[in-house]
């Protein structure tokens, strides 16, 4: 199968992507074969910063050969969408946590135009910018890089969370992330860090250990809506997270990265952009894995408190001060 | 603060795959006002 299938799910009303395509991705190719070094076979010239159609997308640019059908259970179209590579840099051996901020300003302004051009398809709906790190997280090169996916449907985490904020502005008039951020921001405890534009935390209800948020203090809903000094900003309270990140035990921590902005079609006045981290690790040589429990009932059970996490973090940030190493 | 400039160039891989390579000018350390 090469095509790109959407299966809706009937008890969780959701899509389903099955994609055989991606089952041909290299799998942690030797050095010398990087294929995301300049040189490689995705990447004929030398680089700041490049963008790529993935060659092994779960969704495809062009309309699938699937004819969509549905009965009264089941329903099938094609999954018809752009899955993008971001190469951050040309240095094999770098990362976010390691890059000059400068890199990191850049790649802000790449992800903005990213968000537009896609966004700008008749058939996608949401663009959604990510960055897994580490081998337990499931990368699959090392070699820095984020993706992006351009979905032809609004996923059902974001259509929660805009479901969510509606209903909060309904019945109180306000912003929900807006609130969230005030609140954490007078009880301080999980703060991290704050910039001139942005605060970052450690939620309340964080799934995962050490997951921390970054909320823009102005309510807007994705990149093209920040100024330009805001963006600036937005790079670099990226590079302190993810310094912070890897001397909380002095490893390259894993972590998934995902920006949570707009969809690109419609308006959604209530919806607010944030990043979101999630990571694996609970302790210097434990894993939190995603099991049963989490797997089967949607249910998650976080081993580390969000007040622990944040306390770990601040403690991390201020080594890196202490040290003169931001 | 410092201000980019940025250009962006397409080209199409052998299998009809875009690509866009990103190139940065620094225009100038911009007062944020």
């Amino acid at each position: 199968m090469s095509s790109s299938e959407l299966r809706w799910h009937p008890f969780l009303k959701e899509w389903v992507i099955v994609a055989g395509k991606v089952q041909e991705r290299p799998v942690l190719p030797a050095r010398k074969a990087c294929p995301l070094c300049y040189g490689g076979v995705e990447v004929p010239n030398p680089f700041d910063i490049a963008v790529f159609e993935n060659r092994y997308p779960s969704l495809t640019k062009e309309t699938p050969d699937i004819v969509p059908w549905e009965d009264e259970i089941y329903k099938l179209e094609g999954g018809k969408g752009i899955c993008e590579v971001v190469l951050y840099t040309m240095d094999h051996d770098s990362s976010m946590s390691r890059m000059p901020l400068e890199q990191i300003e850049k790649l802000v302004l790449v992800w903005e135009d990213r968000y537009k051009d896609l966004g700008s398809h008749d058939f996608i709906k949401y663009v959604f910018i990510f960055e897994n790190r580490g081998e337990i997280i499931g990368v699959s090169l090392h070699h820095p890089h984020g993706q992006i996916y351009a979905f032809p449907f609004i996923p059902p985490i974001i259509e929660k969370e805009i479901n969510a904020s509606s209903e909060f502005y309904e019945e109180k008039q306000k912003c929900l992330f807006c609130s969230i951020l005030d609140t954490e921001l007078s009880e301080q405890k999980r703060i991290i860090y704050e910039n001139k534009y942005f605060v970052a935390f450690i939620p309340f209800y964080g799934r995962y250990p050490f997951e921390l948020h970054i909320y823009s203090k102005r309510h807007l809903g994705s990149l093209p809506e920040m100024t330009y000094a805001e963006k600036m900003y937005l790079a670099e309270i990226i590079q302190k997270i993810t310094k912070a990140y890897d001397n909380v035990y002095g490893f390259n921590f894993s972590y998934m990265m995902v920006f949570h902005q707009k969809p690109v079609k419609g308006e959604y006045p209530h919806y607010h952009f944030h990043i979101e981290f999630y990571s694996l690790h609970r302790d210097k040589d434990k894993i939190k894995y995603l099991a049963s429990v989490e797997s089967g009932t949607g249910t998650f059970i976080n081993p580390l408190p969000p007040e622990e996490s944040a306390e770990l973090l601040r403690e991390s940030l201020r080594g890196l001060e202490n040290e003169g190493k931001y | 603060m410092r201000k980019w400039k940025m250009e962006k160039k397409l080209e199409v891989k052998d299998d009809g795959r875009l690509m866009y390579y990103y190139e940065f000018e620094l225009e100038e350390e911009a007062n944020e006002q």
